[in-house]
């Protein structure tokens, strides 16, 4: 069986793997910020990635450690605003050396105002996830 | 918020994500590295084969070419490898997870 959260009636559950300073922030509300992903970016297009799967975010989480995960729940709502918006559903890209279990959602920069809107808005909220 | 330090564990508990045939192998650990040195800077690397131990040597020495990580923190940490595109990250620590002992030798003077 999956490791990651299933679809149900109130949305999907996703998880963000980031060290453990920017995950406490964004558990406070820290919104997301264009410069900030475009500045904290290790390799290809900056964007902010939410993994389906709880083990590959803890990947990413461990590659910034001390790192923490967060679950993040987006309402049906909030993710077809978010697709409207630009964001996107795919495998993993693997890496050299690392592979991956499961899909990500990539959210581009032009997709962080709508992000941060529905989550004011309580169609996204934010728990650890450990 | 639990705090995930643990790379050498993670690593550990899933060979299937880090060698194709799904269980660590000497050959692929090699390969991992070799590969890296490369990646890395240098020109010229060789291994050799003897008993059990494999001897890795090349012109450049790539455990000192990390600007934030010491070389033994590179055997302990998930280490991004950038140079090799998104997601990848350096070999040392497959090392620490999966081999059976290793030591590692600067060339006098360099």
């Amino acid at each position: 069986m999956s490791s990651g959260a299933l679809p149900n009636n109130e949305g999907l559950t996703v998880f963000h793997g980031t060290d453990i300073e920017s995950a406490r922030r964004l558990l406070q509300g820290e919104p997301l910020n264009r410069e900030k992903a475009a500045a904290q970016k290790i390799a290809g297009p900056p964007g902010f990635f939410l993994a389906i799967e709880v083990d590959d975010a803890m990947f990413f989480a461990l590659r910034r450690a001390p790192g923490g995960i967060l679950a993040f729940r987006l309402s049906w709502y909030a993710i077809e605003q978010l697709q409207l918006a630009g964001m996107v559903r795919r495998q993993i890209p693997p890496g050299k050396t690392m592979r991956f279990i499961g899909e990500e959602l990539v959210l581009v920069l032009e997709a962080f105002e709508v992000f941060n809107r529905l989550r004011e808005m309580g169609e996204i909220s934010v728990t650890p996830a450990l | 918020m639990q705090v995930v330090e643990d790379a050498v564990g993670y690593v550990r508990k899933r060979p299937e994500r880090f060698f194709s045939m799904g269980v660590p192998e000497p050959l692929a650990l090699v390969t991992h590295i070799v590969s890296e040195t490369f990646i890395l800077g240098a020109s010229e690397t060789c291994a050799v084969h003897r008993g059990h131990w494999w001897i890795i040597r090349s012109d450049v020495d790539w455990l000192k070419t990390h600007p934030d990580y010491t070389p033994e923190e590179l055997f302990l940490r998930i280490v991004a490898l950038p140079q090799a595109g998104p997601n990848s990250m350096r070999a040392e620590i497959l090392l620490t997870a999966f081999a059976q002992k290793g030591s590692t030798f600067e060339r006098p003077g360099g």
